[in-house]
């Protein structure tokens, strides 16, 4: 059931690579669509390296004017489904975020990445509030993540703006995706990350194990936000 | 790689979902992306050719002038003697010029061909 928008108006802060780390984990236990709605390609490029694995599905056609529908079309078809848009703060985001049952916006530790993060706040903070006023008790659960963290070193711009982010009341993630080369090195050997050689990519094992405890984390997460939904069911 | 224990367990509760209403809500995107200023990037489609203005058609003015397909122009030196020869016998028989010039030389090619 739940779709899962990847959100940020500024470029690099890691959506393709998180939400590729996502899918394909989630796709270790079930079905997986990722629609990737950059006019780029990259999840659909990485793809066509061959390695995909069986139970993830890409969908590489939507723009503006499907990209509701493909939302649909793939809720109905598999459990999980994955959206990558582009890093820019176009009306395509909107009409993801309003499909959505959870918003991840990934973040860099810069403040650049943060203001641009805000933006994306205020588009699902918004979205909540007139979607609740036609459907009562709506709720669009979000999440920051932090990306291409150092996980040896927390820098104090880092530092401050996590703070900020909690102080301001936005959720964040506990894990953090640490830079690591295996993240790169999904997309230069179109491999999953179970697919690539510990001699070729260096400390692949604690790339597995920050990807594992991100997709458990998010796992959670969905888990919480299905919560209420169910008990008001009851 | 590919026989790690897989760490999520079972994510059976998930399930593929029916259409959501939400289609129902597309005004509320249009106006949450006006309000953060996330306008449409989608490029616009060039569908329809570009409208061809059809070309205004030039009306006809009444005219009197003749189609007489002579559109070729000669410069001839001549005497004024023979010029005004050509301009009296024009205006006396109100014949134009071009026509003139045409009958004289079938007159000479005739006078040519004629045994004398």
């Amino acid at each position: 059931m739940p779709t899962i928008v990847f959100v940020s108006p500024k470029g690099g802060a890691g959506k393709t690579t998180s939400s590729l780390i996502l899918s394909e984990q989630l796709a270790r236990s079930a079905d997986v669509t990722v629609i990737d709605a950059d006019p780029n390609r990259p999840i659909e490029n990485w793809a066509k390296g061959g390695a995909k694995p069986e139970r993830l599905h890409v969908i590489a056609d939507a723009d503006e004017e499907n990209i509701i529908e493909r939302i649909e079309e793939a809720a109905a078809r598999t459990p999980f489904v994955i959206v990558d848009l582009e890093g820019t703060a176009s009306k395509i985001v909107v009409m993801a975020v309003s499909q959505a049952d959870f918003v991840i916006v990934p973040t860099q530790g810069s403040q650049l990445d943060a203001e641009q993060a805000g933006r994306a706040f205020r588009v699902i903070q918004q979205q909540e509030k007139m979607v609740q006023r036609r459907v009562p008790g709506y709720r669009l659960p979000y999440s920051v993540l932090l990306t291409r963290t150092n996980s040896a070193i927390r820098t104090r711009t880092l530092a401050h703006i996590e703070k900020g982010l909690v102080a301001a009341g936005i959720p964040v993630f506990d894990t953090e995706l640490n830079e690591r080369e295996a993240f790169r090195a999904m997309f230069s050997f179109r491999q999953p990350l179970a697919g690539l050689n510990t001699s070729e990519v260096a400390n692949l094992d604690k790339a597995i194990a920050n990807a594992e405890q991100f997709a458990k984390e998010v796992i959670a997460a969905l888990r919480a936000a299905q919560q209420p939904a169910s008990e008001v069911k009851a | 790689m590919n026989d790690r224990v897989n760490p999520f367990g079972d994510l059976g509760d998930f399930t593929p979902a029916p259409a959501k209403p939400k289609t129902e809500l597309r005004d509320v995107v249009d106006q949450v992306a006006a309000a953060n200023n996330f306008p449409s990037r989608q490029p616009t489609k060039a569908t329809e050719a570009p409208a061809t203005t059809p070309e205004p058609v030039q009306q006809k003015l009444p005219s009197l002038r003749k189609v007489t397909g002579r559109s070729h122009q000669v410069n001839i030196k001549t005497t004024f003697e023979a010029k005004k020869r050509l301009m009296e016998l024009s205006a006396e028989k109100r014949m134009p010029l071009g026509e003139i010039l045409e009958l004289a030389l079938e007159a000479l090619e005739e006078s040519w061909t004629k045994p004398n």
